[in-house]
């Protein structure tokens, strides 16, 4: 059964279209984060499926019912916002609660639920506290008992954490993790983090410029993006693109020979995409080129070289094992893992 | 630096607050002085009357119609601009085209002066052909010319309207920029669970509106026992004192029957009332604050 | 023709029917209706000024007029003593404002980038002052004048509102120079500026909206003003504008036409600069009411 299902869905402001047709079929219990650049338009997707916002075309359908107008109400959905959105002059069990009193359930059944939704979350002790008086962590317990409260369909999550550190972050990534698994809810979640985007998603979706740009398990985005926008966005740090010519497969750069290349029918002009953990340090036989160190950051149980090559006007960016010191200036044979390298054509699909 | 910052400090400050002190605080202080005296407003020599002037309030029955009027007035300043003024910008607020000449056309009464505003409104009560009896003539289709103004029935309750009529637009804005500062996203989880619009308001924007309503009532309060212009253009405090307030009371006692002494007293007790409704309004304001600040 | 050319444009499109919301149109005819209620007086005043005495007395106030008579401004404008008066409330409105901002300034400047301990306390005990009803310092003030020989000439309004206007003033213009950063002034400082040259050079002209919402408030409240002129003046020749409305409503008492030409032309000044300035003064009330 189908969860969500969106169909050629477009949005336009005035004369301006910000979502140029997207269609997107979520089963149940689905994991789903949407990513992207800033303004790309997740939001935009998320507040319709919610219906805050009306699409100007296209089929919005939930459980299988066809909501494109219905009422946000009436869509069997519960959002949870980036500024938590409590209300000040209520507490914490009367936030929760508060659309089940909206709709005069009897008292005692309002307070049983609460009390379920707190244990789950475990803030039971602070039912009667206002919103003024949590920390950010424990705010987004209390937006998020209000979503569960609900007992929807699907789940929407715009940017939840992006309020908190980095401590609390993992933290509470964690906790939505288990929630999942529990409730084995049905989830949309916006994001602009990588980590949350790879270790929470069933599957990911990228969006660019008001259009997907791929769909899917995010170790096969990871490995096999279907474009270089996809390619660029996912991964940190980014891959490095360095622009070529191919021939029957062969790719010649100055210092560097690419010919036993899978993608054989490669010709013309193409970008050669290869990721900063998909070199190493080599034997200076066995290399495919060598570089001259630029810059290192030591990042801990890592370090990022950045490469000056005679064949790539910018910088390429390296991961190195901390137990090798790299120094700046050195030079350095390298050698590419030839499994993992992408080709993309001119236009930027994937060869 | 710390030197000089001290010298700034005097330097700048020297002039704002000994003008504040001369002409207000000053004045303030001797109103006490001379409540205790029977200076007639001209010549150089009262005598010390003790608390006569204080103990003369409660016997004089005139005063007391004065302070039942203002208190009157007072509720009646709580209630009605206030709610015309939360009626008007909720409504105006709904995104409803012609939303700012609305509130422009509400807004309008503040910049006319009390003066002009109790003339144009001497014409709506007007016996003959004021607009509210010819509405009236209109809807009854018979005679009608009661003098809303001449009556001790309906003056006071006249001029509070005609006040009232000026009063609202400011409570109206000052609530629109209450509801602009309400967070969208607090209304969006109203639509997600379902709240009907009366609910919305009720439970939702009622309850954040707090801040302003706590400044919109003390400003009704505090400007109801301010109100002397409009009502000394309308009625004077009559028909027979009928709309005397206690403003209006120690005007006359004072610059009419030139009991200096007396409308002194009478002075003393407005402060002490206004100081009374400041605090109130000040620590209120604190609370409020601690709560939605 | 150009029908089934969108229709086929978008066929590939489905579009569900909106929701129909009859809300809109039931507020507006309501704010309407209130709108006009509320328009009523002033439109009364209007139509006055362009009807006959003798019109009006009949009963025609209300109607629309079928051909204006403008004999009431005529008689109005050509009154020496309104010009009389019109200048008298001038040479008062002007330098008050221009005064109590002034003092607003400098006060405000103290309060919120050179706080001293107890500072906060008398700030509120300025603020305090625009919150007490004027009846608490009339008397002594009408001594204070009165022994001064001042009573009966302009002096008096101009100084009682240049006080007056301090708390507004002050309030305004500390909140707004919290606003300024603080390392602008304290860069400053360091190169050498003095905390007056600080002041003048660049506190004053950042601050300019807050003094133009000054401007707008205190001009038309004192330009309004009854009270302090009907205490501090005695003869026709310093009347200000609004007590001269008032004490020519004896001389023209049933010529309601000239009353409305009248209260026009009083409340002409004011009604430009708030229809010309509406958003500094809606931002002053609202600031001034919130923050006290
Ligand atoms: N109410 C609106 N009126 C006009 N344009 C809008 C409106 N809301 C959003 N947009 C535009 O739609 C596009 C998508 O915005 P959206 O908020 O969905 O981006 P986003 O992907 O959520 O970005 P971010 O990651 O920064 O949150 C943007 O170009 C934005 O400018
Ligand atoms: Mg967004």
């Amino acid at each position: 059964m189908s969860s969500l299902s969106l169909k050629n869905i477009k949005k336009s402001y005035g004369q301006h279209e910000v979502i140029h047709g997207v269609d997107l079929e979520v089963e149940k219990g689905e994991f789903i984060v949407f990513v992207g650049p800033s303004g790309c338009g997740k939001s935009t997707m998320l507040r319709m499926i919610s219906g805050l916002e009306e699409v100007t075309s296209g089929q919005i359908s939930i459980a299988d019912k066809d909501v494109t107008r219905a009422h946000p109400s009436k869509r069997e959905i519960a959002m949870v916002f980036q500024s938590y959105a409590l209300f000040p002059h209520m507490s914490v069990a009367d936030n929760i609660s508060f659309g089940l009193r909206l709709g005069k359930t009897p008292k005692d059944e309002v307070k049983r639920r609460v009390n379920e939704v707190a244990d789950t979350l475990q803030i039971t002790h602070l039912l009667e506290r206002f919103p003024r008086q949590l920390s950010g962590g424990q705010r987004q317990r209390v937006a998020i008992g209000r979503a569960i409260i609900r007992n929807p369909q699907v789940f929407l999550f715009d940017e939840p954490l992006s309020n908190l550190d980095a401590a609390l972050r993992v933290q509470m990534r964690l906790e939505i993790a288990r929630l999942h698994k529990r409730l084995g809810a049905t989830i949309i979640y916006v994001t602009h983090d990588q980590t949350e985007a790879m270790t929470l998603a069933d599957r990911i979706v990228v969006f660019n410029h008001g259009v997907i740009e791929q769909v899917g398990r995010p170790i096969d985005l990871y490995e096999r993006p279907a474009n270089k926008f996809v390619a660029g966005f996912l991964g940190a740090p980014s891959m490095n693109f360095i622009g070529a010519t191919a021939q029957q497969g062969a790719i010649q750069l100055d210092g560097f020979n690419i010919t036993d290349a899978q993608k054989a029918h490669a010709n013309g002009a193409i970008t050669l995409g290869i990721r900063p953990e998909h070199m190493r340090i080599s034997d200076t036989e066995a290399c495919d080129f060598s570089a001259k160190v630029e810059l290192v950051e030591e990042l801990g149980s890592e370090s990022l070289a950045y490469l000056q090559t005679s064949f790539s006007s910018d910088p390429l960016t390296m991961r190195v094992d901390h137990s090798i010191t790299v120094r700046e200036g050195d030079m350095l044979p390298v050698s590419v893992n030839r499994e993992f390298l992408h080709v993309f054509e001119e236009g930027g699909a994937s060869l | 630096m710390n030197q000089s910052n001290t010298f700034w400090r005097v330097a700048l400050l020297a002039l704002p607050l000994s003008v504040f002190a001369l002409i207000i605080i000053w004045p303030l202080l001797s109103s006490f002085y001379y409540g205790f005296t029977n200076w007639n407003g001209f010549s150089d020599n009262y005598d010390f009357v003790g608390f006569e002037n204080f103990g003369k309030l409660f016997s004089d029955r005139l005063f007391m119609s004065a302070a039942i009027n203002t208190i009157i007035w007072m509720a009646i300043a709580v209630v009605l601009p206030t709610v015309l003024g939360l009626s008007l910008a909720l409504l105006i607020d709904s995104h409803v085209p012609g939303g700012p000449i609305f509130k422009t056309i509400f807004y309008l009464p503040i910049c006319l002066s009390a003066v002009v505003v109790g003339q144009v409104w001497v014409w709506i009560y007007q016996p003959d052909w004021g607009l509210l009896n010819t509405i009236i003539e209109y809807v009854t289709n018979d005679r009608f010319n009661y003098a809303w103004l001449a009556k001790p029935d309906s003056a006071l309750y006249s001029v509070i309207v005609a006040w009232s009529w000026q009063a609202t637009g400011l409570s109206m804005v000052i609530y629109l920029a209450g509801l602009t500062a309400i967070p969208g996203d607090l209304l969006e989880v109203c639509e997600l669970e379902g709240a009907t619009t009366w609910q919305r308001i009720r439970h939702v924007i009622l309850p954040l509106l707090t801040p302003a309503t706590v400044v919109v009532v003390a400003l009704s309060v505090i400007n109801s026992l301010k109100g002397f212009d409009i009502l000394y253009i309308m009625t004077g405090g009559g028909p027979f004192n009928s709309s005397d307030t206690l403003a209006m009371h120690m005007y006359n006692e004072s610059f009419k029957k030139y009991l200096m002494g007396y409308g002194s007293a009478i002075s003393v007790v407005l402060f002490l009332v206004a100081l009374t409704i400041i605090r109130l309004y000040f620590k209120q304001l604190k609370k409020v604050d601690e709560i939605y600040g | 023709m150009a029908d089934t050319a969108t229709l086929g444009s978008t066929s590939g499109d489905y579009v569900a029917p909106k929701r129909f919301n009859p809300w809109p149109v039931v507020i507006f005819i309501c704010l309407f209706t209130l709108a006009i209620l509320f328009l009523a007086p002033t439109f009364g005043v209007l139509l006055s000024s362009v009807k006959t005495t003798r019109d009006i007395a009949l009963g025609d106030l209300w109607a629309i007029p079928s051909s204006m008579y403008w004999g009431n401004y005529v008689e109005v404008l050509s009154n020496p003593a309104v010009h009389g008066y019109m200048l008298n409330t001038f040479l008062v409105a002007a330098p008050a404002t221009a005064f109590s901002i002034a003092l607003g300034v400098l006060a405000g400047y103290v309060f919120a980038k050179l706080p001293f301990k107890g500072s906060d306390l008398v700030f509120l005990l300025v603020v305090s002052g625009m919150f007490f009803p004027p009846q608490v310092i009339l008397i002594p003030l009408f001594r204070l004048f009165n022994l001064m020989g001042l009573i009966d000439t302009l002096w008096p309004m101009i100084i009682v509102h240049t006080a007056l206007g301090i708390p507004i003033c002050t309030l305004l213009m500390r909140n707004f120079f919290a606003t300024v950063p603080n390392p602008l002034r304290e860069a400053a400082i360091l190169e050498g500026a003095s905390e007056w040259q600080v002041l003048t050079k660049i506190a004053l002209p950042i601050s300019l909206p807050a003094i133009a919402v000054l401007a707008t408030l205190q001009f038309t409240w004192i330009w309004n003003d009854f009270l302090w002129p009907l205490i501090f003046t005695q003869s026709d020749e310093k009347r200000t504008i609004m007590l001269g409305l008032v004490f020519m409503k004896g001389q023209y008492s049933v010529a309601w036409g000239i009353q409305g030409a009248m209260s026009l032309i009083a409340s002409l000044p004011t009604l430009i600069v708030f229809l010309f300035f509406q958003r500094y003064f809606i931002k002053g009330m609202t600031m001034g009411a919130v923050k006290g």
